[in-house]
């Protein structure tokens, strides 16, 4: 059972690609909702607001100690920000999940943001189209975190333990390669 | 290959607004609050609706110096209102850089008979829709996300309660139809016969759908949730009630939690003042805001 954190944002279409996958997933709002999950996607949307919604549902500390049970999490846009433990532009809180640093809004506002394709080489995936929405940028990583991907330079997705964090959308393109690779590598499917 | 401003990209940030609450803000301060309280985005007017409504006046765009500040306060996503038919009102607003742009019924239309043709625009637009029909058109014309047209500025639910049905009731009619019923369907509703054929199809709109116009409690959120809306907007609501601040915190509660009685009873508790309402039937047919736009 797969968990998708459903306070806000893009908790839609991830659970949708996982019904494509024909894989069980729940919505997570409260923390009774975190028992049993084998693995949990924290969407994108925006983070200032799922850090509210979190405090309100008293879903942060039971969250962050998820985070420390070893179960496979991926974060994808706010997702990612509330991953890592560092948080610019400006700072906030987080999770505390991934030693690395990362900055919001990193391309500017949604004029700026963009449909581009990405490779993920260790997934054996070649130029899957993936949305950048007022996306962030992993600013710096510590030792043990590893580099999954990269859009002109930048760095996109970043993999530390059972932690992925991707700066940009990939339940926004109309495949499910991305979730298929992400439950493939943890075992999860 | 990088590609900017397609519907893919915009209708990328109404999904990232699912299940959130976006504030009308007239002022920095309001902003702040409004983030404060969990909203998912804000938008910037000059006036709220109930003002509007009630000092009469053509209602106009915001000056840009009130958006860039309200821009400049917030880190979450900043829309703002444009008139009916005001192409060029929207094109300021795409310089200045604002995330979606409001094709709104609240402000005086500056065009009777045409609706801005969006596709020219890289930033994304939310237009209202009573119907289906209505909703088609302007996602033919490059809408990414539809919101009900409601009844703004009266903290009435009714109209909005009615549009959303209407949407819904319609999709779910076209989806029962047969292939060769479907061009009758789209001559009756004057709707794109392409895009009724898509709704027959995949039994929903193409863009995300919204509810707007007259949400006043918690539990008119949670009502136009549970009737379909994947999120609210909340115009004078908010800052025409006794204590915005925690009005609007429990109005962002109950779009999480739309389907919890428990905690809508909750966060309903001690709200204070909600805003004075209007019955629709006391509103002049030349009122109704509901009628602007086609």
């Amino acid at each position: 059972m797969i968990g998708v954190l459903a306070l806000q944002g893009g908790f839609d279409r991830h659970a949708k690609a996982l019904k494509q996958l024909g894989v069980d997933h729940r919505l997570v709002k409260l923390p009774r909702h975190l028992n049993g999950l084998t693995g949990l996607i924290i969407p994108g949307g925006e983070s200032t607001t799922m850090l509210k919604l979190m405090d309100a549902s008293e879903l942060f500390e039971p969250l962050t100690e998820f985070c420390q049970t070893g179960v496979p999490v991926l974060g994808t846009c706010a997702g990612s920000i509330l991953l890592c433990q560092k948080v610019t532009h400006p700072d906030q809180r987080s999770l505390n999940a991934i030693p690395a640093t990362i900055e919001r809004n990193a391309y500017g506002s949604q004029r700026e943001s963009f449909c581009a394709d990405v490779d993920i080489p260790a997934w054996d995936l070649r130029q899957m189209p993936v949305f950048f929405i007022r996306a962030p940028r992993f600013l710096a990583t510590d030792e043990g975190v590893d580099a999954l991907c990269h859009y002109q330079g930048d760095l996109a997705g970043i993999q530390y333990r059972q932690f992925v964090a991707v700066s940009f959308h990939p339940e926004l393109a109309n495949h499910t390669h991305f979730h298929r690779a992400w439950m493939q590598r943890y075992n999860l499917s | 290959m990088k590609k900017t401003g397609t519907l893919e990209v915009k209708t990328g940030l109404a999904e990232m607004l699912k299940g959130g609450v976006i504030m009308d803000v007239v002022t920095p301060d309001q902003a702040k609050i409004a983030e404060d309280a969990g909203a998912v985005a804000v938008m910037a007017l000059e006036r709220v609706p109930a003002d509007i409504r009630k000092h009469g006046g053509v209602a106009r765009m915001s000056p840009p110096e009130l958006i860039y500040a309200i821009k400049e306060t917030v880190s979450i996503p900043v829309m703002a209102k444009v008139r009916i038919g005001h192409f060029v009102e929207a094109q300021l607003l795409e310089s200045i850089g604002i995330d979606f742009i409001d094709e709104s019924e609240v402000l005086t239309p500056a065009d009777e008979d045409h609706h801005i043709w969006k596709h020219d625009f890289k930033t994304p637009f939310v237009c209202g829709a009573k119907n289906l029909g209505e909703a088609l058109r302007r996602i033919a014309e490059g809408a990414a996300l539809i919101r009900t047209k409601g009844e703004p500025g009266t903290g009435n639910i009714v109209e909005a309660v009615r549009h959303m049905r209407h949407v819904n009731r319609e999709i779910r009619r076209l989806h029962g139809l047969r292939t060769d019923e479907l061009m009758t369907a789209a001559k009756e509703m004057a709707a794109p016969f392409e895009l009724v054929r898509w709704v027959s199809e995949n039994n929903c709109l193409p863009v995300p759908n919204f509810a707007a116009g007259g949400i006043a409690t918690p539990a008119d959120a949670a009502l136009m949730m549970q009737l379909g809306a994947e999120s609210v907007f909340v115009g004078s609501g908010i800052f025409k009630s006794g204590d915005a601040a925690k009005r609007a915190y429990a109005i962002v509660q109950a779009a999480t939690h739309y389907d919890d009685a428990e905690i809508l009873v909750k966060v309903s508790r001690d709200l204070g003042e909600p805003m004075v309402g209007i019955d629709i039937h006391e509103i002049p047919a030349s009122e109704i805001m509901a009628d602007r736009g086609w």
